[in-house]
């Protein structure tokens, strides 16, 4: 199969999650576009070494994080810096009720510090503690710590929302 | 709200997302090009004019050496040619460096400090420009004037009167601007790594 077909395709079934990843560190729209593109130009460049060591999903959940957070940290645009949560647009969700939930997800996302944003995101995604720790690159106990603080923050920050 | 109802509303979005239109492979693939213009490339573009001009000055130099008729002319002549060859080069080896992390093989933690130290080398280059590039405009003075005019500064008090103070202001405004930017760097760095413990 083609090379470029298969990462067209790659790119294509994640795209929902390179979007969530992305989204929980900006909502510049400029920002997103721009981090986006950054992604799969990262993503590329590994994907013809990526020889399935590991496993797609913990190979893009690395380069996708490593990317954000690296080349986003110092960006004046950066979500964090701005007061006004309620001005966030989730024009992709179709459901009003689901819409508000989102958005309350996000704000208590994004008063988090960036390593427990990941940490929280990985989790929502459903990874096993050693795919967190592998991803990371903290210990597995650490993970399972820094959940349960993340978790109880986040309750917190929405039942204040 | 429990955690599950966050798992759930997090894998709902990704329906939701699946009811935007999706990237085409022609746009996807063109992501993937040296020529979109990431941070870095735009950084690493500005330093390649630079570089370009700096070049045309070497050229001008070599070509002007027959009328640097003093030991000291020709001194500065062959200073200013060095700098103007060693500086772009170190500085585009630092964006090249920057650029050449793999994010695929190392892990968060690992990504950030790399590139961390990496953006600290870069920005020690460019500082340490900054100020060359001041002093520089000590040494390919005398050799341009000379070149241009006929003239050697060296025996003209008049014109180290004022370029001596200024070059002196300029130095310590940029050195100053430079230390600040860094020291900031350093401490946005500083904090990523603390958020891991």
């Amino acid at each position: 199969m083609d090379i470029e077909y298969k990462f067209t395709e790659m790119i294509k079934n994640n795209e929902g999650t390179i979007y969530k990843i992305i989204l929980s560190y900006t909502d510049d729209s400029y920002a997103i576009q721009d981090l986006y593109q950054e992604v799969v130009y990262q993503l590329w460049k590994s994907f013809t070494s990526f020889k399935g060591e590991a496993k797609v999903n913990t190979w893009l959940y690395r380069v996708v994080l490593n990317t954000v957070l690296t080349k986003h940290r110092n960006d004046s645009r950066r979500m964090k810096k701005k007061e006004d949560f309620l001005s966030i647009k989730f024009d992709y969700a179709y459901d009003h009720e689901l819409d508000e939930k989102i958005k309350k997800l996000y704000k208590a996302i994004y008063t988090l510090n960036d390593i427990d944003k990941a940490i929280i995101m990985l989790h929502l995604e459903s990874k096993s503690h050693k795919e967190i720790s592998e991803i990371i690159g903290i210990s597995t106990t650490n993970v399972g710590t820094r959940i349960s603080r993340i978790k109880s923050k986040l309750f917190n920050k929405i039942q204040k929302l | 709200m429990e955690i599950n109802e966050f798992q759930n509303i997090w894998k709902a979005m990704d329906k939701s997302l699946s009811n935007q239109p999706k990237l085409n492979n022609h746009t996807i693939m063109e992501m993937t090009k040296d020529k979109y213009h990431n941070t870095i490339n735009r950084i690493s573009n500005k330093e390649k004019i630079g570089s370009f001009f700096c070049f045309i000055i070497v050229v001008f130099i070599i070509y002007t050496l027959k009328d640097q008729d003093t030991w000291y002319l020709m001194t500065c002549a062959i200073l200013s040619m060095c700098f103007y060859i060693i500086l772009p080069i170190l500085s585009l080896k630092s964006i090249r460096d920057l650029n050449a992390i793999n994010f695929a093989n190392t892990n968060l933690r690992d990504t950030i400090i790399e590139f961390q130290k990496k953006k600290a080398v870069f920005l020690k280059v460019q500082q340490l420009g900054i100020l060359l590039s001041i002093f520089i405009l000590f040494l390919f003075l005398p050799p341009m004037i000379k070149t241009i005019d006929g003239k050697d500064i060296f025996l003209e008090r008049s014109i180290w009167m004022w370029y001596i103070p200024i070059s002196l202001l300029l130095i310590a405004v940029f050195a100053r601007w430079g230390y600040n930017y860094y020291k900031k760097t350093i401490e946005a760095a500083e904090s990523i790594l603390k958020d891991f413990q």
